[in-house]
């Protein structure tokens, strides 16, 4: 398409403030769903690009087709004996046909296909213009944007995700007539709320960067304020480096149009109080950038990233220094209120606070946290005196007042509150318990806060599950999978050898006769974390067959469930292992189909031919190997071994009729295929390998 | 820095003032201890219903469990609030607000303005909005709400509330670090706000500590809640509503004096918000029956 049929185009949401978390995502919804809509209605067009801050949603995309391509059409019409009468004349049938297409009947054509010929007609759809389409064409991208809290406002406008205040739809130099939310669509945008309220018009939608940079204030591409923002950071520090969270800049970048560093200080005294304690006001409370020197202590100076070219930035910088000294003298007044109570002490205090309903107090969480931590533990080798001690003021600092007011800071509190007793492995353990926070967190770096972490998060879900709040859909208030998620990271990254479901069950008694049904419980339990693994093994690429097949075994141990999955990936990539799958199956559905139910081995005596004599030596021979392997856990060596099974099972089948008429040679056939099945299951169900199986999915 | 000492009185004024000007009714607080303007019937129960309101008062506002003897300079169990509650909410209702700190000689090209995201929510009165604190060289010193639902009735229209806290916004103005030291008013000599209130802080404090009553307050609590109910069942939502706001501020003394565990805690939440939900839905019925009478009143 030449570029001369093209034209740019342009669609800007002016609003009022949005949420920085979700400006990425609906901007670039905002894009797909355009791209969607034209790419359905056949509209050509080159690159997208979008913009967005905290006042606008913009996207724009170049070289936008004027017109749909013309659609040439094809309709059928009647046979040629129903459309004319045996004296040639057209029927009804053709007559209606004819109308449908709009033309007369000796303009429809004939073609002739298998049945013999019928009445056609071809004919050409001219492409609609892209200018009549594009209103709905943006009414529809905009209603799909995927807002998480939609609202209203003034006379029950909306919902939308904050109120509009603009709207610039421009196809080359036209306005694209619309209107949303009672706003019409113009070729205006405004720039900063404060530096340039006023209207600015665009001749050209590719001059609206450019414009709203050189006139307006804004820097709309998020990349390009994103950079200038980490620019000015560093420019800004004079001394030690700024600390830059990725998070942070994502949100600060959100919530200015131009962005401008200053730079501020507080009291040297502050710098007495948990380094936390100090960052989490910084950055979670006010959205600073901290300050650290080169061994990485904090200084007691940070980075605000505003949002004007301020005219006094002395008073700007004297206003925010102001808050955090209040935000600081009040932690410092909770924390020495804090450090005059004995830490241990507090544990009487958590039968105050509730831990979930139905389920107790905190304390109560506690005191099921040793049984379980002492279990766990002892099978990773941890201190069982130390673990016994962590698990006692695991939860402590809840009571606390910095903890009441920071709840961030629940685990580092009482890191330092528990400080004071003098066993660093113990502190630590209590700081690490809540890792990982989230998806990418670390996980705890100590034996001891491992374990403490790994009891926190089975206690809470066999909990949850007890009283059934379990997740369903989208919805998973209580957060389990991500306590499930941080289970199965802790086992895998840490290569903890721990039979799950037996920590699972312990956890469950120690609800004591809360539960009945604690089986069950478990069971439920265990399942949604092997679904929880599942997700995990299928972010890494891997495959959902071979997840399938090992699931099948339910290994409660998961270090033992990631070595058979292992084992079998290596194992689908031999040679032989699709002819062995098919053998497994063949035997498999002979003794599905003859319900075979026999206990005890096979006899070799009674085998009679040469083929069964030599297989089943093998059989009793590999059983010994493979035992062996299996109970050493040397997974592939045990599906490798099926190998030597191959050739002999190919010579049985050949030679051998299982289903014979003599009832006892049959049996003992059947026992021995049975023998050979239980060898092909020990490690994995291996049917799940090929596709097409259509065994119940777990 | 500053060319004119806004007393607080000043600050006050300037608003009522202003908030007029915009058609706002200036009403006077209520008489009654509430937590935050919110409560005052000229907001909670304007919210419902097809009824247009503009109003704006200054509301005295008590946290007990903020007390702190008078001795931190920015918290205290009892504070002001400027409140504004405009329905349907302008259009233009962020460029209105900006234009009374304009009024307050606050310039944003000098400070640094920003609405940052902070959906409101109470979950008392059953109520809840999507809105922004409002940031002024990094401290809140109002809070900008559009009501969604109120009581557990969705908002049509939709009101716009604004609440100021005005010891902020006076510190800032006056560039004084503690709330002690703002100056009340200065005429004839210069009044601190300390001078007025810092023996009731020290004493509030005390009280809401130590002293308050706590099997008295507890059996307030079930009278009040009754009484609610018995109120409601002859329709009058008004003297109802006081019941609601008695049995909030006696839950708020006994939150302040540690007599409720977490779990009762949501307990009492629960019966509060269940009480100003009838209360809504009461209110909103009386109106209808009267035909909703200021629909007319405001008609162009």
């Amino acid at each position: 398409m030449s570029l001369d049929k093209t034209k740019d185009f342009l669609l800007e949401i002016g609003t009022e403030e949005l949420p920085p978390f979700q400006i990425g995502d609906l901007v670039s919804s905002l894009a797909l769903n355009l791209e969607h809509e034209l790419k359905k209605l056949a509209l050509a067009h080159g690159p997208i690009k979008s913009y967005s801050s905290p006042r606008r949603l913009a996207v724009l995309i170049s070289n936008l087709s004027h017109k749909q391509l013309d659609q040439p059409i094809e309709i059928r019409g009647p046979r040629i004996e129903i459309a004319f009468d045996s004296s040639g004349q057209p029927t009804a049938a053709a007559i209606k046909f004819a109308g449908l297409c709009g033309v007369a009947i000796s303009q429809l054509d004939k073609i002739e296909d298998k049945k013999g010929a019928l009445l056609f007609h071809k004919t050409i759809k001219p492409g609609q213009t892209a200018f009549h389409l594009l209103p709905e064409i943006i009414i529809n991208s905009i209603k799909k944007l995927p807002i998480k809290r939609p609202m209203r406002w003034g006379k029950n406008m909306g919902p939308f995700v904050r109120p509009i205040h603009w709207l610039v739809a421009m196809f080359g130099q036209e306005v694209v007539p619309l209107e949303i939310f009672e706003i019409k669509a113009s070729n205006y945008t405004f720039g900063h709320r404060f530096h340039h309220p006023d209207a600015i018009k665009i001749s050209e939608p590719k001059q609206y960067e450019n414009l709203l940079t050189e006139k307006g204030y804004v820097i709309a591409d998020y990349n390009k304020r994103q950079q200038k923002i980490r620019d000015q950071i560093l420019a800004a520090t004079n001394f030690g480096s700024a600390v830059i969270p990725e998070g942070l800049l994502a949100e600060v970048t959100n919530l200015v149009e131009w962005p401008a560093a200053l730079t501020g200080s507080f009291n040297q005294r502050f710098l007495e109080l948990p380094k936390e304690v100090l960052v989490t006001v910084l950055k979670n409370h006010q959205r600073y950038f901290h300050i650290i020197d080169d061994s990485g202590n904090l200084l007691p100076n940070f980075i605000i990233i505003g949002n004007i070219e301020s005219k006094n930035p002395k008073q700007a910088v004297a206003g925010n220094e102001r808050v955090i000294q209040a935000r600081l003298d009040d932690a410092e007044y909770f924390y020495h209120n804090d450090l005059r109570h004995d830490f241990a002490n507090l544990q009487g205090k958590l039968k105050t606070i509730t831990f979930q309903e139905g389920l107790g107090t905190i304390y109560d969480k506690t005191v099921r946290l040793k049984t379980i931590s002492i279990f766990i533990a002892s099978k990773i080798n941890a201190s069982v005196i130390n673990t016994k001690q962590a698990a006692e003021l695991s939860k402590c600092d809840l009571a606390t007042s910095m903890v009441w007011e920071f709840p961030d800071l629940q685990g580092t509190m009482g890191y330092y509150y528990a400080g004071a007793l003098e066993n660093k492995e113990v502190a630590i353990a209590i700081k690490e318990q809540y890792l990982p926070k989230f998806s990418k967190d670390e996980i705890p770096a100590s034996d001891l806060g491992c374990v403490l972490a790994l009891s926190d998060r089975i206690d809470s879900l066999v909990g949850f599950f007890g009283i059934n709040k379990i997740p369903s859909g989208d919805k998973d208030p209580f957060g389990l999978r991500r306590l499930a998620s941080g289970i199965l990271r802790i086992i895998l990254e840490k290569n903890l050898d721990l039979d799950l479901k037996k920590a699972l069950e312990i956890a469950s008694l120690s609800y004591k006769n809360k539960f009945k049904n604690t089986e069950e419980i478990v069971a439920k339990t265990m399942d949604f974390i092997y679904e929880r693994l599942r997700s995990l093994y299928l972010e890494q690429g891997k495959s959902s067959n071979v997840f399938r097949a090992v699931l099948s075994r339910m290994p409660t141990n998961i270090l033992d469930f990631t070595k058979r999955f292992d084992a079998v990936t290596s194992f689908s990539q031999l040679p032989e292992s699709e002819d062995l799958i098919e053998n497994y199956k063949r035997i498999r559905n002979i003794l599905d189909k003859t319900k075979y139910s026999g206990a005890g081995g096979f006899n070799l005596k009674l085998a009679t031919e040469e083929a069964e004599k030599s297989m089943a030596n093998i059989v009793i021979n590999e059983t010994k190997i493979i035992e062996e392997l299996f109970q050493n856990k040397k997974y592939f060596l045990v599906l490798n071994e099926l190998v030597k099974l191959k050739e002999p099972i190919k010579a049985f089948f050949d030679a051998v009729m299982v289903m014979c008429e003599e009832e006892k040679v049959r049996q003992n056939r059947l026992a021995l295929l049975k023998s050979m099945r239980d060898l092909f299951e020990l490690v994995a169900d291996l049917s799940y390998l090929v596709s097409g199986n259509t065994t119940t999915v777990f | 820095m500053h060319k004119k000492l806004y007393t607080f009185q000043d600050i006050i004024l300037q608003l009522q003032h202003y908030w007029a000007g915009q058609g706002c009714v200036i009403l006077q607080p209520l008489d009654m201890e509430v937590g935050a303007g919110t409560f005052h019937p000229a907001t909670f129960l304007r919210a419902l219903g097809p009824e247009p309101w503009n109003a704006a008062y200054v509301q005295p506002s008590r946290r007990p469990t903020d007390g702190r003897y008078g001795k931190n300079p920015n918290r205290g169990q009892h504070f002001y609030q400027f409140q504004v509650m405009m329905k349907p909410s302008p259009q233009n209702i962020q460029e209105i607000y900006l234009d009374s700190l304009r009024a307050l000689s606050i310039d944003p090209l000098t400070d640094d303005i920003r609405f940052v995201e902070d959906n409101w929510e109470s979950p008392t009165l059953g109520a809840w909005g999507i809105g922004w604190e409002v940031w002024h060289n990094g401290m809140e010193i109002s809070q900008f709400t559009y009501f969604q639902q109120a009581g557990g009735l969705g908002c049509n229209p939709v009101s716009g509330e604004i609440s100021y806290g005005l010891e902020r916004i006076a510190m800032h103005l006056q560039g004084v670090n503690s709330m002690y030291d703002l100056v009340w008013s200065d005429q004839p000599s210069q009044l601190t706000y300390g001078d007025i209130f810092f023996q009731n802080e020290a004493e509030m404090s005390h009280y809401n500590f130590t002293h308050a009553n706590v099997q008295n307050l507890l059996s307030q609590f079930v009278v009040y809640e009754n009484d609610c109910k018995l109120l409601l069942e002859s329709s009058l939502s008004l003297p109802a509503y006081e019941m609601v706001l008695k049995a909030s501020h006696v839950f708020n003394l006994l939150d302040s004096r540690g007599a409720i565990s977490v779990s009762e805690r949501q307990n009492y939440i629960l019966r509060i918000r269940a009480l100003a939900k009838m209360v809504a839905e009461t209110y909103y019925n009386e109106r209808k029956q009267l035909g909703f009478p200021l629909l007319n009143k405001y008609e162009p």
